[in-house]
């Protein structure tokens, strides 16, 4: 008699536990400050991810806004008490000023379907595009012409910049800054030129080189579309 | 003078004639050794960003508030699903060619407008390029994007990611 009323109250008590077993995800930081960077620079976070459930947490997916890349994506699974590393990292280049950007982790919690975590920086250049902006659209432009732009720089940094190199890994997208010096406060006017060799889309990044230590690569990303010649 | 002077001289005067006109013609029209073509290098892109210009802020409330427009996102899901320009479709580059049969319900002359974050992202104008190559030939490109259009408070709607 004693034994079946133990069994009894314990049998409802087992089933309510198992209805109750879900997972939890829990991130050990909703907001991530990377501070200061500039314009170009690439820096990376780290959110760590634990299952503080009683039951597998399915991993969904983990996405992140532009400017964003997930480096390191977590385990699809974890088992209670489980943690793993996601890996993300922020590249500034084209970004001015402040810069949020959110990455959002989706899973079976059911109480908690995704999470976000917020990316906040502060996005400074040394040498500025006049337009604040760090992407050249030159157009469409028939296979076999050239087409150019120039784009002004202004010296933000309060000391003489010397402009040490230029790169850019495409041959048919040449870069020419005016002058390799620029002063305090001054400008620098810099031509691009393209040549269109084939249709499609070119979209390339090339770099100015400078001495400054916060800012020694000031990125530009220049596209184009080349078409048939009319 | 004989007959046959008389003809070469007459000969000689249509000959300049039609020189001077032909150069006027070309000078004129830009063809032959006056054409841009013939040129080793061009200054564009006022000519050739015809096909995919950049449009302001005050252009792309124009187009909206005319309703001619439709207005293509192409940024991640997740930024649309948080908030996006009332009325856009969210084609971010990586789903391009999985949307192919949307593309091709739309008509080829039809005014789409791209756009992702703003003057930091690239994706409006490599978006607007594959429109353009997919045959759309109004093609524009609001670089101010999300953050203009959000920062000034015009429609927008979004939707739980």
């Amino acid at each position: 008699m004693h034994r079946r009323t133990c069994t009894a109250l314990l049998l409802p008590l087992i089933a309510v536990s198992f209805s109750f077993a879900q997972p939890k995800i829990t991130v050990d930081k909703e907001k991530i400050d990377l501070g200061v960077l500039y314009n170009g620079a690439v820096k990376g976070a780290e959110i760590k991810l634990t299952n503080t459930g009683n039951d597998t947490l399915k991993i969904m997916g983990v996405q992140s806004s532009c400017g964003c890349t997930t480096v390191k994506h977590p385990k699809s699974a974890l088992a209670p008490g489980e943690s793993d590393i996601i890996k993300v990292e922020f590249n500034s280049t084209g970004f001015y000023g402040p810069a949020t950007k959110l990455v959002n982790i989706t899973s079976n919690d059911p109480n908690r379907t995704y999470v976000t975590v917020t990316l906040t920086a502060e996005v400074r250049n040394e040498l500025e595009p006049v337009t604040k902006s760090s992407v050249l659209w030159i157009g469409t432009v028939p296979v076999g012409k050239s087409a150019s732009q120039e784009l002004t720089f202004k010296n933000l940094s309060g000391r003489t910049l010397t402009i040490k190199n230029v790169v850019s890994k495409n041959p048919s997208i040449t870069v020419k800054p005016e002058s390799t010096s620029v002063p305090p406060s001054g400008e620098l006017k810099v031509s691009i030129t393209i040549q269109s060799k084939q249709e499609g889309y070119v979209g390339e990044e090339v770099f100015l080189e400078t001495d400054s230590k916060n800012q020694p690569r000031v990125p530009l990303r220049v596209s184009f579309v080349g078409v048939k010649p009319s | 003078m004989s007959l046959f002077q008389q003809g070469i001289r007459e000969a000689a005067w249509i000959l300049l004639a039609a020189t001077v006109l032909g150069f006027a013609y070309t000078a004129t029209f830009k063809k032959g050794l006056f054409s841009d073509e013939s040129k080793e290098s061009t200054t564009l892109p006022r000519k050739a960003n015809a096909n995919l210009p950049l449009i302001d802020l005050a252009t792309a409330r124009s187009l909206f508030e005319s309703g001619s427009a439709l207005f293509i996102d192409g940024r991640h899901e997740f930024d649309y699903k948080l908030g996006h320009i009332k009325g856009a479709v969210n084609l971010p580059l990586k789903d391009f060619e999985a949307r192919k049969a949307f593309l091709a319900s739309l008509p080829k002359d039809k005014t789409l407008v791209t756009y992702c974050d703003g003057a930091e992202c690239n994706s409006s104008i490599e978006l607007a390029a594959k429109l353009f190559a997919e045959g759309f030939t109004d093609v524009r490109i609001f670089f101010g994007g999300w953050n203009e259009w959000n920062a000034h408070q015009l429609p927008t709607e979004q939707s739980e990611p």
